[in-house]
């Protein structure tokens, strides 16, 4: 079990970073404010989804978000390296979170593309309570006790840059908007 | 090609000048006071991080070559191709050669400063493969035919106004000029080259030599993308970039960005194990590195092996009194600031480049109190000046091996051998100086009793004779005496007492002085 001060501190961090943190809900409110976070965000784009992801898998996040009148692009469909870049949202579960930095763990494997959570302009994220971590200290050996995935994100918030006068300005390169729904 | 370098001139003196008297830059310099409290606004724990951050630098430094051979085997055991290049020309004709082989046209670029340092960008455009920046920093620099002047904030010399003028190149529309609108802009441009490129082309912020964990951190998330899209990556790795283990990141990570950008983390950290694996359908199919030597090698065991353990924060930039004053582009080198003022010289093999860099420095130690990993910067340029007064390249002289841990094997640092390298060690004959002359006059002045009273007499005389209404006297006499006019034109000296300490002190021996 992670402790209160543990999950509360990841809401926080999660928040200054720049992320839209919502929960912690219940699996099936969880699934559900995600499906209607994606589908608001994606308008009438399709919406970028990994077909392996364990934590998409146990919310039926597909479902939900069909249901929510979302239309998806799943990562086993033969389009998606062509219609990826069109993508209006991109939903993935989070391996682990990291509370001192707000940060999300997402590894990519088959069925697990790398691009879902940076290639569309929204990306919502789920992630489970008892997946928090305290410190990066934690999360690096929490990812060395896995088998390394080819590619692993570590994402903090929304894409930006300060090249601009130094001034910070959203949405660069990535997503403009991130999404956290904490389940409990 | 070569760079257009916004403050011109022959030498440092004259770049410095025009730097502080272009006010664009000096108003765009003013952007850099946000940088100057970072760190220590973000973690109690600093202090700790940074001593154990300092502690894993060296002990990885102490045997480097075998490290080296460690990543080398993890890579190649993930499948990726792994190269050494012992100069700038042997990267660049590995890189191309990748590139003509996989029959690849379409490069797009993280921000790297090793690409930088080989000049990478230039070479593929010369070899007829389009390469685009994607950091937008890096970008606005690329199209103005520049070179970064920072090594986090390449841009950080263009105010707003001037990126406007630099991109209205590239856009159809009038861009306004507005922070939003550009960046707006920027991401829909660079996105199509992302989408249709098919070589990606990173540095590497660390590489673990346990894992074979290549990291990339980007806040843009210019990084992620480079490494999603195209079927080829390569990475160029300098070879202190291999760290030894990957549980070592959880100090590096941490003090990286905090120490660059003010950040407990950046946006995106991207970790890559090798190219795309069975049954994934994005990330590259083949993965490149070339691990880069430049010099570097032949630092460990020597006084400048500490140099080697930067992690390419930028700190020590945003402190330093000069660059705060003068920005990058009046280093004429890739690396500026502090840092480049050591390193540049050192990576010069041919003992041409950053000769005048490490006498542009005050010694006031910001730089070496900033740096995270506690490189002695200050005493680095000391040192820098003295062995760089000897004509030719800087003759690193092994030094005792201090650190050595019990049971640690040290290697001497060999370099990569190259297939086709000569060194042009160039025999340059020493420039005849006046301040050795003068150092020998005052010498040998000083190493007498009589010769330093005289000596102390002079001066009293000439000062007096000197001096101004409202001022000292250096000034006044260094605007006669024209070798001197440069040092004196913005420094005086008070006038010495009437009576010196050893004339009193003679007095008072004698029982009549009055203090």
């Amino acid at each position: 079990m992670v402790s209160q001060s543990v999950i509360d501190a990841f809401l926080v961090a999660a928040a200054e970073n720049g992320m839209t943190v919502h929960g912690p809900f219940a699996p099936a409110e969880a699934a559900r404010v995600v499906a209607e976070r994606a589908v608001a965000l994606a308008g009438r784009r399709r919406i970028a989804m990994p077909v392996t992801d364990p934590l998409i898998e146990r919310l039926g996040l597909r479902d939900e978000v069909a249901w929510a009148g979302g239309e998806l692009l799943a990562a086993n469909d033969v389009d998606w390296r062509a219609e990826i870049g069109q993508a209006g949202a991109g939903v993935t579960g989070a391996r682990a979170g990291i509370a001192a930095t707000g940060t999300l763990l997402l590894p990519c494997g088959p069925g697990r593309p790398r691009g879902t959570h940076i290639i569309p302009p929204a990306h919502v994220c789920a992630v489970r309570a008892d997946d928090l971590v305290a410190t990066i200290e934690d999360a690096v050996r929490l990812q060395s006790s896995d088998r390394h995935p080819s590619n692993m994100s570590w994402v903090s918030g929304p894409s930006r840059t300060a090249d601009l006068e130094m001034r910070q300005t959203i949405g660069v390169h990535g997503p403009k908007t991130v999404d956290v729904i904490v389940i409990s | 090609m070569s760079h257009r370098v916004v403050t011109a001139g022959d030498t440092l003196a004259e770049r410095a000048a025009s730097a502080v008297a272009d006010p664009d830059l000096q108003h765009a310099l003013r952007n850099l006071d946000r940088r100057l409290f970072t760190s220590r606004d973000v973690a109690e724990d600093f202090p700790e991080l940074k001593d154990r951050a300092a502690a894993i630098r060296r002990e990885t430094l102490a045997d480097l070559p075998g490290w080296l051979d460690r990543a080398e085997t993890t890579l190649a055991g993930l499948g990726v191709h792994v190269h050494r290049a012992a100069s700038p020309e042997d990267a660049r004709r590995i890189i191309i050669e990748i590139a003509r082989n996989e029959g690849l046209t379409r490069a797009v670029k993280s921000k790297s400063m090793a690409t930088e340092e080989i000049d990478l960008a230039d070479a593929l455009e010369d070899a007829g493969i389009e390469a685009v920046e994607t950091d937008l920093g890096e970008y606005i620099v690329q199209v103005a035919g520049e070179r970064p002047s920072h090594m986090i904030v390449p841009a950080i010399h263009k105010t707003l106004a001037q990126v406007a003028d630099v991109l209205q190149t590239r856009a159809d529309d009038e861009l306004p000029v507005e922070h939003e609108a550009i960046t707006a802009w920027a991401r829909g441009h660079l996105r199509a080259r992302f989408l249709e490129a098919d070589l990606g082309v990173t540095g590497a912020n660390f590489v673990a030599a346990d894992t074979g964990t290549i990291v990339l951190v980007t806040n843009e998330g210019n990084g992620d993308l480079c490494t999603i899209v195209p079927r080829v990556q390569v990475a160029v790795v300098p070879v202190e970039k291999v760290i030894a283990r990957f549980a070592d990141l959880a100090t590096l990570l941490p003090l990286l960005t905090m120490s660059a950008t003010g950040q407990r983390i950046s946006n995106y950290v991207t970790m890559i194990n090798g190219p795309r694996r069975e049954g994934e359908i994005d990330g590259p199919e083949i993965l490149h590195v070339v691990l880069l030597d430049h010099g570097r090698l032949r630092l460990i065991g020597t006084a400048y092996e500490d140099m080697l353990a930067c992690i390419r924060c930028g700190a020590c930039l945003n402190v330093c009194p000069v660059f705060r004053r003068i920005s990058g582009h009046a280093y004429d080198a890739v690396y500026s600031g502090p840092m480049g003022k050591v390193l540049t010289p050192l990576l010069s093999l041919d003992g041409t480049e950053g000769r005048d860099l490490p006498e542009a420095s005050t010694l006031c130690g910001a730089c070496t109190e900033a740096c995270p990993v506690e490189i002695p910067l200050a005493d680095l340029l000391v040192r820098l000046r003295a062995d760089l007064r000897r004509p030719g390249p800087v003759d690193p002289l092994p030094s005792p091996p201090a650190r050595a841990e019990p049971g640690h094997r040290r290697r001497p640092g060999e370099g990569f051998e190259s297939p086709g390298l000569h060194l042009p060690l160039a025999s340059r004959p020493a420039p005849r100086s006046n301040r050795r002359t003068a150092f020998t006059v005052w010498a040998s002045l000083w190493s007498s009793p009589g010769g330093y009273a005289a000596s102390a007499r002079l001066t009293r005389l000439a000062a007096r004779a000197l001096r101004g209404r409202d001022q000292g006297w250096t000034r006044r006499s260094g605007g006669r005496v024209p070798a001197l006019r440069a040092w004196t034109e913005t420094r005086d000296a008070p006038l010495p007492a009437p009576q010196s300490f050893r004339a009193r002190w003679e007095t008072r021996v004698r029982g009549d002085a009055q203090w």
